[in-house]
């Protein structure tokens, strides 16, 4: 089957119950989107897909035919990094940086939501990605100034 | 997870065609996909329904058709709905995470399983008795830890509440699902929903819902809904509810309550919509409450639902 990643077409061979997650990491090398728990609570696997903030562990990989999913490592570099990856940066929204690629993502769909006016409506958008460090208080500040700067 | 046949059907009757007893159908996948991995279904083929031409919202005269695939954060920011029913819109913001709204459809919503702490165990249906799991099991929460389960309507073989928001404002405004199958297709009152299996809620696997039919006036635009769990976002009610008040009577629908909506027939009698106050809402609520059966463990979901109904039905003058 064929899906673009990053803005890069690939055509892979998956077997049906292997999950976006898999795929991404284990055939594409792209070990950005972590997986926590694997069941949908923790929001470490999100990535975009056709725009929408996507679970990778709960979505087939052969579901995504034809579709175009973006992770982390589509956002931004090191030496160029995206305003959202900035933000985190500036603001220290992370400790030890596993939640940070799905925090990073979700973010970046919540802006594009336009749900980054208030610190309510970044924490209820944001609910999804689970922080162990709880760097709460500062995602919700890299969030909003990211979505100021937008 | 076991292996599977994946199919993804170009139209609504090639999917028909697949869909059998050892077959399921796939959409958002949320929860199917952890049903999977956790062994709890097994389905030798997926019929994956998600990019079939249902996804549609569309007024039809004085009816609100929503398609059985039409993502749940798609719905709670299309205008007529936020404009319409309110209730419905609140409902789905309150509803999961951002990642499960734009992932999950209103029909998977609606189709949830079921469930309590120990539905998911490894062991539940063996080990450890679930109805659910293994049919004639029996049921651990009963006597066990009991604090989600239900306290509302026959006390069953099962006493797992059913998790969905977005039903308990549809069965307010006397919402149906449309249900097509090999002998063609029927309409399924909300209300009678859930009165089903509770497993399969009555719908056959060689059948598929196509789409939510909302009824729009001045009901569906008075819709309100409340909801409180233990933690503000991401989490199934411990109590919900969904009130619309009209010159023409009161409706009100708890969830939390039972193994489905559990439209308050008994307190919506008790109720005038030119006179309502905290005191005439308790009075109402304790009514409706006289053939329940709370655990020690969730007698306080009668107190809450008695707070979140005064909440939706007393308010400040505008």
């Amino acid at each position: 089957m064929d899906l673009v990643v990053n803005g890069a077409a690939h055509v892979v061979l998956v077997e049906p119950r292997t999950t976006l997650l898999e795929l991404l990491r284990d055939s594409l090398g792209l070990t950005g989107a972590k997986q926590g728990c694997g069941h949908g609570e923790c929001g470490a696997c999100t990535v975009l897909v056709d725009g929408r903030p996507t679970l990778s562990c709960l979505r087939l990989a052969v579901g995504c035919e034809g579709e175009s999913v973006v992770t982390v490592e589509g956002l931004g570099t090191a030496a160029v990094p995206h305003p959202v990856q900035r933000a985190f940066a500036e603001f220290d929204a992370l400790q030890c940086g596993f939640c940070t690629p799905g925090q990073v993502i979700s973010a970046v769909a919540c802006i594009s939501s336009g749900e980054g006016w208030s610190d309510d409506s970044v924490r209820e958008w944001m609910s999804g990605n689970l922080c162990r460090c709880a760097a709460y208080p500062q995602i919700v500040a890299a969030v909003r100034a990211a979505a100021a700067g937008g | 997870m076991p292996p599977f046949e994946y199919r993804r059907p170009n139209s609504l009757g090639e999917a028909l065609a697949l869909l059998d007893p050892d077959a399921r159908a796939i959409a958002g996948g949320t929860e199917l996909v952890n049903w999977l991995q956790d062994g709890i279904e097994a389905p030798a083929r997926l019929v994956d329904i998600r990019r079939l031409p249902l996804a549609g919202i569309r007024r039809d005269g004085d009816l609100l058709r929503i398609g059985a695939v039409a993502r749940l954060a798609d719905i709670a920011r299309d205008p007529t709905v936020a404009a319409e029913i309110p209730g419905l819109s609140q409902a789905i913001g309150a509803s999961a995470s951002a990642q499960i709204r734009h992932m999950g459809t209103l029909a998977g919503n609606l189709l949830q399983q079921t469930r309590c702490p120990y539905f998911r165990l490894p062991d539940a249906g063996t080990a450890v008795p679930c109805h659910l799991r293994a049919a004639g099991t029996g049921c651990a929460a009963t006597g066990g830890v009991s604090r989600s389960a239900a306290l509302l309507g026959n006390q069953g073989p099962c006493i797992a509440t059913h998790p969905s928001d977005p039903a308990v404002v549809l069965a307010a405004l006397d919402a149906s699902v449309t249900v097509v199958g090999p002998s063609g297709s029927r309409s399924v009152d909300l209300a009678v929903l859930y009165q089903g299996a509770a497993r399969s809620f009555g719908i056959a696997r060689s059948e598929l819902i196509v789409e939510t039919v909302v009824p729009l006036g001045a009901v569906a635009r008075s819709s309100q809904f409340l909801k409180l769990r233990d933690r503000s976002s991401f989490d199934f009610a411990l109590v919900s509810g969904s009130a619309a008040v009209t010159e023409a009577g009161v409706r009100l629908v708890l969830g939390g309550v039972s193994w489905g909506p559990w439209r308050c027939h008994v307190a919506e009698r008790h109720l005038a919509p030119g006179s309502l106050t905290s005191d005439s809402v308790r009075e109402a609520m304790t009514a409706e409450f006289a053939t329940a059966w709370p655990t020690e463990q969730n007698r306080f979901k009668l107190e809450l639902a008695t707070r979140l109904a005064t909440r939706l039905l007393v308010r400040s003058p505008a």
